[in-house]
């Protein structure tokens, strides 16, 4: 086998579909040549470095009449801490849980027309982090007081800045 | 939970946990891959007023990519992040320092991968999350897109390689710290 036969199969190989009847000769010139081998183990890195970025937890989606409802909790959002599993502290997580199911109230009745919660514009340590899309980013400059972003030079700005550009 | 509209019997409804899939690994954050999930969803409705797509899966995983893209794009332009601002709002939910440290390395990965995805074609960039995230195999790749499966395996080749052309800077910093 030569280099260019090589190519052939290395595709095969990434993407684990090489046949058994063409391991022998693919892995007979990875032995013997080093531009081949080298060219196969970062290929091979790359689909298992991006293989290692992590997914979510499959989102459940169903159907409630004529709406579509995902089931969108990041997989690690639910965890209780160790403690507050048991014991003595059961009574603060029952006040935790008091106070949570409150903002889900709160949060329920701030969806908006399509179904998101009104975004924020959040204070942060190096600046403000805002939502990027321009619909999200106006209601946010609205919920901070900014009443009329058509009218402010700077919400106009950053929603100019937020619009997609293709 | 967040409720996304009415579907209209059209048939996102199977698709949107792939949608949310693809959106969440590439950007690595809730929201962001819930705000794509309803921006496809709004293409997807208008795309199917003028025709169903084909290939519906291929056609998602197309505008889902590009939707990707764009929300990076955006992103880097309004705020120039550095790592440790973009990992920042999933640090509250971590324990370590090191559980920190590997967020802001995942994070710094991301932006190296949706870089690279940036430089590829629709069909490069379809091909590579197929063969990649989806565990498809090339005849099931090159049937959703029309091609044929020689076509798909170069097309993930030079996919290939443009990613790894951008890890291996990574991969330099790495082997020299
Ligand atoms: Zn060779």
């Amino acid at each position: 086998m030569n280099c260019t036969d090589f190519e052939v199969l290395l595709a095969d190989a990434l993407g684990d579909e090489l046949s058994v009847a063409d391991r022998p000769a693919f892995e007979a010139h990875l032995a013997e040549c080093e531009k081949c081998r080298r060219e196969y183990e970062t290929a091979l890195r790359t689909v298992t470095t991006m293989r290692a970025l992590p997914g979510p937890a499959r989102a459940t989606v169903r159907r409630e009449g004529n709406r579509l409802v995902i089931d969108d909790r990041p997989p690690h959002a639910l965890r209780v801490p160790w403690w507050l599993r048991g014991g003595v502290f059961r009574y603060a997580a029952s006040i935790l849980i008091a106070f949570a199911a409150g903002y889900a109230v709160h949060a329920g009745l701030m969806m908006t027309e399509v179904g998101r919660p009104v975004d924020r514009l959040v204070q942060k340590d190096d600046g403000i982090e805002a939502p990027t899309s321009p619909n999200s980013l106006q209601r946010a400059l609205v919920h901070t007081h900014v009443r009329n972003p058509a009218r402010s030079d700077l919400a106009k700005c950053l929603i100019a800045m937020a619009k997609p550009t293709g | 939970m967040t409720v996304i509209g009415d579907p209209s019997g059209r048939g996102f409804e199977q698709y949107t946990g792939e949608v949310y899939g693809w959106a969440y690994r590439l950007l690595g954050r809730h929201h962001d891959a819930l705000d794509v999930v309803q921006d496809v969803f709004l293409r997807w409705d208008a795309q199917c007023a003028r025709q169903a797509p084909k290939q519906p899966r291929g056609w998602l995983r197309r505008v889902t990519l590009n939707r990707v893209i764009d929300l990076r794009r955006q992103q880097q332009r309004i705020a120039e992040p550095q790592a440790s601002a973009c990992a920042e709002s999933t640090v509250a939910e971590t324990r370590s320092p090191q559980d920190v440290g590997m967020r802001i390395d995942q994070e710094a990965l991301r932006d190296d991968i949706t870089t690279a995805l940036d430089r590829l074609s629709d069909v490069q960039r379809s091909v590579i999350v197929a063969k990649v995230y989806d565990d498809m195999t090339f005849a099931q790749v090159a049937e959703e897109l029309g091609l044929a499966v020689s076509t798909v395996k170069t097309h993930y080749l030079r996919a290939v390689g443009t990613v790894r052309d951008r890890l291996k800077r990574r991969w330099a910093k790495e082997e020299s710290s």
